[in-house]
């Protein structure tokens, strides 16, 4: 579906530039469900905004497998999900017309379009939720209309950007549930970006690790848990904990030694912006 | 809740709504009787001006005066928020353009507005199309300069989405941009009302030939003070009239504004 | 309001994760140069084609070219003349807004230190702020006569609604924890309103005074062309009567640059008041 090969980013700046990706290479096949997991202060967001084509690359390729696309601009078959939902849903529009507006230039009836709507509506449990604002909402609602825009664009790839940070803990194990159970129903790719190490094990069928910035993939984790998983069942497994345990000493590990050539200039601005 | 409470409760919400308004009846009260006797000559009753106010602003100079004025201050004041709110959404969008005419856009901000009107009599003349002209220019730089702000101060994160989602430019203007720069444009409009209705005035003190401040001035310099103060009643009616249906529109229009922030 | 038509050149360190979007190219020394020259370079090109637009007669006489106006102000600036006019506006502005920015202050405080006053006055202030400063002009004009005076009780009139209505806002919006805490240490009336109330309305006032100086300014301009007192907006309309173009639209320029100054120097004092005021609120709120 994906393929990342030693993908590049640079920020030009008064002085030197900010390098915050220096070699990030990785696949995603058809169906997978990925996730990119990093410490605070990685280039997570910045990766992603480059996979979504809403980022120019300093170098390195990304490439949609089966077409063959280069990503340079936002490709037809990728969605993405926002971490601020706040900021990502339109407040003077309500929600139906927040999932609609993307449609307008894929789905020509209006009728057809309304009924779009309404599916990813119920697919996320917000059925009935059409004519209210989003400010109505609580946050984890809110999250769900967000999803439901993604999911009613019928995207082949879904690109998620920390979705959960910003809900509680409740709220969020909701979210990665119907994340997985709407994957699961239309066959999605999912590359969800995350820092909770728990919630990257849990989601995905492999986790990348990325270093420190400038990043590097450190490791790709193959997760070999059973499906479906449950929040109980799953975390409960004794693999689990060892999963989990593995891909946080590969975050921990000490930069320095493990990536002499890492420059860590301005990481703490990185680190409080992030 | 018992009888007297039920009492006590509609007393006191009656006692909220009256309350306020005792000292204004009381202006009125007042300025009634004091004036009744008056033979100043500056000061003539307020019943007198009342029946002028009728004989006149309701009668024959609706068509002659009243409406002449209104016409011109929304012509012009309806042509620069339209040109305003187009031109700054583009600068809005081309940033480098915007800061290269930055201290034009500022002085043509900064510039009092009333400094221009024998200017305009000197290029354009006298008449309809200069006065409207005149507030057209005055009130666009208010507009665009706020249109030019609101729009780039778009959240970059809603940018991002109109982007990956392969908005339209057009889609992403009228559905985005425009929408989420609207309290910042409403602000710019707002002022804009206010220099509009200021300049209707000042366009009609100075080599007019109609209009409600022409009538009132001219009633001053003749010493029809009745008239005058009629005038001048009427012009502080439609200035109130003006912004509150004004203030009505924009609670409508930014509903999910203040909403959004309450939250 | 305030003027953001910067651009955003020169992407700093801190933005790449929580806001990364770098515009253009890298920002080299070369390009920080003709970012900063791109304005003024403008300005100078717009003027010369209005320059060129009228020595070919593109415009019409009453537009004469920009370097016959810049003469004309050469001449004109150094005059006793001019700088009699120049005085007589600074000066009616200067005491009508010191006069409204006294009346709405202390009005203002009232109104906010005494809920009663406010229910009982609202609905008359509401309908006296929204009458512009001119409608008063014939009344004025009747009973003064063509005078100074007249001028800058207009000024006054036109800056003491938002005067009044920004020292309101700034104690209504005063913190019940503010006001107890100053209660509990013991705070004399005298040391809460220069130690709490004062500070709090600062930065309300700061932003009212900047209104309200460019409403005086409009005002005082319009007094001085219609009832023809002392000052540039007289001077305006005689050369306009005159047909005396440049010096015309010399003036017209001078008073746009009093506006820019007023608006630069006020707008810089209540950034001042802001930028401590948003501290303060962090710290409170």
């Amino acid at each position: 579906m994906l393929t990342v090969e030693n993908l590049q980013k640079s920020y030009p700046t008064a002085g030197a530039p900010l390098e915050v990706l220096r070699d990030v290479s990785f696949t995603v096949a058809r169906g997978e469900f990925v996730t990119v997991v990093g410490p605070s202060g990685a280039g997570k967001t910045t990766l992603l905004r480059c996979l979504a084509g809403l980022l120019p690359r300093s170098g390195g390729s990304v490439v949609l497998t089966g077409t063959g696309t280069v990503v340079d601009a936002p490709p037809q078959e990728v969605a993405c999900v926002f971490q601020d939902y706040s900021r990502s849903l339109m407040p003077w529009s309500r929600v139906g017309r927040n999932v609609e507006l993307p449609l307008r230039n894929t789905i020509r009836d209006r009728g057809e379009r309304r009924r779009a709507v309404d599916v990813a509506l119920r697919q996320v449990g917000l059925d009935g939720f059409a004519d209210s604002y989003p400010w109505q909402l609580s946050g984890g609602m809110q999250q769900r209309v967000a999803i439901a825009r993604a999911i009613a664009y019928r995207p082949e790839f879904l690109i998620m950007d920390e979705p959960f940070a910003s809900v509680d803990a409740q709220t969020r194990a909701d979210l990665e549930d119907l994340v997985l159970r709407i994957r699961q129903d239309a066959g999605l790719t999912v590359l969800l970006v995350t820092h909770d190490i728990d919630e990257a094990v849990y989601l995905g069928d492999r986790v990348v690790v990325l270093s420190n910035r400038p990043s590097v993939v450190v490791d790709v984790i193959d997760v070999d848990l059973p499906r479906p998983r449950g929040q109980v069942s799953t975390k409960g497994l004794p693999r689990f904990a060892e999963l989990r345990t593995e891909v946080a000493k590969l975050i921990t590990r000490p930069t320095a030694s493990s990536w002499p050539h890492v420059d860590r200039t301005g990481k703490s601005e990185l680190d409080r912006s992030s | 809740m018992t009888a007297a409470e039920a009492v006590g409760g509609r007393g006191r919400a009656a006692a909220r709504v009256l309350v306020p308004l005792l000292v204004p009846a009381a202006i009125v009260v007042v300025w009634w009787f004091a004036s009744a006797a008056s033979t100043s000559p500056y000061f003539p009753p307020l019943s007198r001006i009342l029946a002028t106010f009728a004989e006149h602003w309701l009668g024959d100079r609706v068509v002659s005066d009243v409406l002449p004025s209104l016409g011109r201050m929304l012509a012009g004041f309806g042509a620069a928020v339209v040109v305003g709110v187009g031109l700054g959404a583009l600068l809005g969008r081309l940033p480098l353009l915007a800061h290269a005419l930055n201290p034009v856009l500022q002085f043509g901000r900064a510039l009092p507005a009333t400094a221009l009107v024998p200017v305009s009599i000197a290029v354009l003349g006298i008449g309809n199309v200069p006065k409207i002209l005149l507030i057209a220019f005055v009130t666009v730089f208010p507009v665009m300069l706020n249109t030019i702000d609101g729009v780039r101060g778009v959240d970059p994160v809603l940018e991002d989405v109109t982007r990956s989602y392969r908005l339209t430019r057009r889609q992403r203007l009228f559905r985005v941009q425009l929408p989420a720069a609207a309290p910042q444009v409403v602000a710019g409009v707002r002022v804009a009302l206010g220099v509009a209705f200021v300049m209707m005035i000042v366009t009609e003190l100075i080599a007019a030939t109609n209009g409600i401040g022409f009538v009132t001035l001219i009633a001053q310099q003749s010493f029809r003070v009745s008239l005058m103060w009629s005038g001048m009643l009427l012009l502080g009616i439609l200035g109130v009239a003006v912004n509150v249906l004004f203030a009505l529109a924009e609670r409508r229009l930014l509903r999910w504004y203040s909403h959004a922030r309450e939250d | 309001m305030t003027s953001a038509l910067t651009p955003r050149t020169g992407v700093s360190a801190t933005a790449p994760e929580s806001d990364p979007r770098p515009r253009g190219a890298a920002p080299g020394r070369g390009r920080r140069v003709l970012v900063a020259v791109l304005p003024w370079a403008t300005t100078v090109a717009l003027l010369a084609v209005a320059e060129i637009l009228s020595r070919t007669g593109a415009l019409p006489e009453e537009v004469p070219p920009v370097t016959e106006v810049i003469a004309a102000g050469w001449q004109l600036v150094p005059t006793a003349t001019f700088a009699a006019s120049l005085g007589a506006t600074l000066a009616q502005v200067g005491i009508g807004l010191l006069i409204g920015v006294v009346v709405g202050v202390s009005a203002g405080l009232a109104l906010g230190a005494v809920p009663v006053l406010y229910r009982l006055t609202h609905h008359v202030l509401d309908f006296l702020r929204f009458i512009p400063a001119v409608v008063y002009l014939p009344v004025l004009v009747l009973l003064m006569g063509a005078t100074p005076r007249t001028a800058f009780l207009l000024a006054a009139l036109g800056t003491v609604w938002p005067m009044l209505f920004q020292a309101y806002y700034g104690v209504a919006g005063i913190s019940t924890v503010l006001a107890d805490t100053a209660r509990v240490f013991g705070l004399r009336p005298h040391q809460r309103l220069a130690h709490v109330v004062l500070p709090a309305v600062s930065p309300f006032v700061a932003t009212g005074l900047r209104i309200s100086a460019s409403h005086a300014l409009v005002v005082v301009v319009a007094v001085q062309l219609i009832t023809a007192i002392p000052g540039l907006g007289r001077d305006i309309a005689r050369y306009a009567a005159n047909a005396v173009y440049p010096q015309m639209y010399a003036l017209v320029a001078v008073v746009g640059l009093v506006g820019v100054v007023l608006n630069a120097v006020l707008g810089a004092v209540e950034r001042r008041r802001l930028h401590w005021h948003s501290s303060y609120r962090e710290t409170w709120t």
